[in-house]
């Protein structure tokens, strides 16, 4: 009897370990993968963003995006082709992949013909009308969540592992979230995200294409349960690892009209 | 009027026969009504502008022409200009742009301290936005890239003066005391010693921005010299030194701008009714960004610090000013709440603007609002105390 217990014991020891584990890799491990997985040095795409409400109402932005990575950190130029409301707009941003330390924001707006140094610390607003809030859009370190691998799923036909994280800061917008990454590629295909309310928010990654050997989605769809809201990703033109000079990324770049049409 | 024409046929013309060029620009009807037992149509305006861009290697071309139809402010009724028409040639680290081009240098949002080199168009006085009444200048542009500093060096062949409601009809007539007695006005001669020239260093550090200028330009607003003949308007040459800084602190950007200004002549109640004093321009100025789609800008200014000040200076000595600008959106940024309110400290006067706009489609606008005058009847906004108005606008982007 007492031997049939202490084997519970250790079996369940080792089950509980298993939650946290996958093999020789922890939840940590997995989403370091997905966060140092190869998605080039440098990329470059049209975006397609396509809103729609309740009513099945559209609305659409066209945004020409170029990244390049600078080590850890990362700088991105946005120029806002449509609408024509918004059209010539540029915006950029230096990234850092260091906890705490805010990111380099700068807005030119072509009404106001100047640039504009905005606040980099993060912003839950959506943004443009979108279902993606600024920081959903930026990059996060992984250490601004406490990971937990739940269990092995399938989506899309892809084995996934699945994984709960939960913010460090309280007052972030999201309670927790829960992502499914690609065992293969280690690319997060799905996230459901969670508030105080409930399941907010679901991102779907789909499409994904080899681009010289790095693996890039053409569609991601942010569907918003709580307002019945849905926006759809569609990246054309995808170019990576291409040469991009570093002028390019640079505030005064944004000054010419060349830059912005 | 046939000069305009003239110049939209050749900018058309040129477009025309190159490749095909891409088309925006703006239709736009605004309509102000005074608060008043009259009721009286203090703005009307039906705007259509053109731009014309066309992309290629290595070079981008704008020309922006422009029609408006405003009775109550245009003498003629209507008017046709061209807005900026400029060409850009670029390369990694230096670009240059030549033509007609429209500037607005500082940190500051709706306040003058180094934005000196467009001027603007006062016919509505700064009921319209900014952006709308600035007049593109002749220039050329070269900018020089270097990392993250960049250096603009600016040559302006010619003087453009600002506008000025000159009809006393014009609701925003300034009623100059002097001008009965104003005999003529004389503007700099269009000379390579009258040309302009203005030069700015930026540099964007690690979380601040900084940016030195000097310019060496005509005041675009006139002063009136006593002469043996009568009253003559004048437009005096200044040099005007600008430090500008911006520098984000999580959700609060923080801005200071200030200009010394070496040659700026002001009023005078003696002698030939001018004079000549050095000055200074400062502000400081705060965003805040607290999410919520709200958005909060602070701004005190010193308009005008006149050193070696006294008696016979008709200006005051200080000028403080005061600005206010919330703006919220909701509805997925298709309804915007603004409200900015400007005002004046010396002599307490204000403007208060609260607008709604909808956006019907992402190109189609409909905005609506109420413009409030208050204050000393002697001062820059409180004179036009009898212009309180509701507006109706639509806009149209193409």
């Amino acid at each position: 009897m007492k031997t049939t217990i202490l084997m519970a014991v250790v079996l369940a020891t080792i089950i509980s370990a298993d939650e946290t584990t996958s093999g020789n890799l922890t939840a940590r491990d997995i989403m370091v993968k997905v966060d140092t997985r190869d998605n080039g040095d440098t990329r470059q795409s049209i975006m397609n963003m396509i809103l729609t409400n309740k009513a099945g109402e559209t609305r659409s932005r066209v945004i020409r995006s170029s990244q390049k990575d600078y080590g850890e950190d990362s700088k991105a130029q946005m120029i806002f082709l449509e609408p024509a409301d918004v059209g010539g707009t540029g915006y950029l941003s230096y990234e850092y992949d260091v906890v705490g330390k805010d990111d380099n924001r700068w807005l030119y707006m072509p009404a106001l013909r100047k640039i504009r140094r905005i606040s980099g610390s993060s912003n839950d607003d959506y943004f443009m009308g979108s279902d993606f809030t600024y920081d959903d859009m930026g990059d996060r370190n992984v250490d601004e969540d406490t990971h937990a691998l739940i269990s092995s799923d399938v989506v899309n036909d892809y084995d996934c592992y699945k994984i709960k994280s939960t913010p460090v800061d309280e007052d972030d917008n999201y309670t927790e979230k829960t992502v499914w990454v690609r065992k293969d590629i280690f690319m997060t295909i799905k996230v459901e995200y969670f508030n105080d309310y409930g399941h907010q928010k679901t991102l779907s990654v789909s499409n994904i294409e080899d681009f010289s050997g790095v693996m890039m989605p053409r569609n991601m769809t942010m569907v918003n349960h709580e307002e019945n809201h849905k926006t759809e990703l569609v990246f054309n033109d995808i170019v990576v690892n291409n040469e991009l000079d570093d002028n390019l990324f640079l505030p005064a770049t944004l000054k010419r009209a060349s830059a912005r049409y | 009027m046939k000069k305009n024409l003239f110049l939209m046929v050749i900018v058309l013309a040129t477009f025309g026969v190159t490749k095909p060029v891409e088309i925006g620009g703006i239709v736009e009807s605004y309509h102000s009504v005074k608060l008043s037992k009259e009721a009286e149509f203090i703005g009307e305006r039906n705007q259509v502008q053109l731009d014309f861009r066309k992309i290629s290697t290595n070079l981008f071309m704008l020309a922006s022409l422009r029609g408006t139809h405003s009775p109550i402010i245009l003498e003629d009724n209507f008017e046709f200009d061209v807005g900026e028409a400029y060409i850009e040639y670029y390369q990694s680290n230096w670009d240059i742009r030549i033509g007609r081009q429209i500037f607005n240098w500082g940190q500051a949002d709706g306040i003058r301290i180094t934005d000196v080199l467009s001027p603007l168009d006062y016919r509505e006085f700064i009921t319209r936005d900014f952006e709308e009444i600035r007049i593109p200048i002749e220039a050329v542009k070269g900018h020089f890239l270097f990392s993250m500093v960049d250096a603009e060096l600016i040559w302006i062949p010619f003087f453009t003066p600002a506008i000025l409601p000159a009809n006393p009809d014009n609701p925003w007539y300034l009623g100059n005391p002097l001008s009965a007695m104003i005999t003529s006005s004389t503007m700099p001669k269009r000379t390579l010693e009258n040309s302009e020239v203005a030069a700015r260093i930026s540099l964007y550090f690690n979380s601040i921005d900084i940016s030195f200028s000097a310019s060496y330009v005509f005041d675009d607003m006139p002063v009136y010299r006593k002469t043996e003949t009568g009253i003559v308007g004048e437009y005096n040459r200044m040099l005007v030194a600008g430090l500008g800084l911006a520098k984000p602190m999580g959700i609060v950007v923080a801005r200071f701008e200030g200009a010394f200004i070496d040659g700026k002549h002001f009023s005078s109640k003696t002698g030939n009714f001018i004079v000549e004093k050095p000055s200074v321009k400062a502000l400081v100025g705060i965003d805040i960004d607290p999410g919520y789609n709200l958005t909060i800008s602070a701004q005190i200014a010193n308009e005008q610090h006149i050193f070696e000040y006294d008696s016979t200076v008709v200006e005051d000595e200080e000028n403080y000013l005061l600005t206010l600008n919330i703006e919220k959106s909701f509805l997925r940024e298709k309804l915007k709440l603004s409200n900015m309110l400007y005002v004046g400290l010396q002599k307490y006067n204000l403007w208060e603007r609260f607008s709604v706009s909808y956006a019907l489609t992402d190109d189609f606008v409909l905005a609506g609002g109420v413009d409030i005058f208050e204050g000393d009847k002697y001062a820059t906004l409180g004179q036009y105390d009898n212009n309180d108005a509701i507006w109706l606008k639509a806009t149209l982007k193409l």
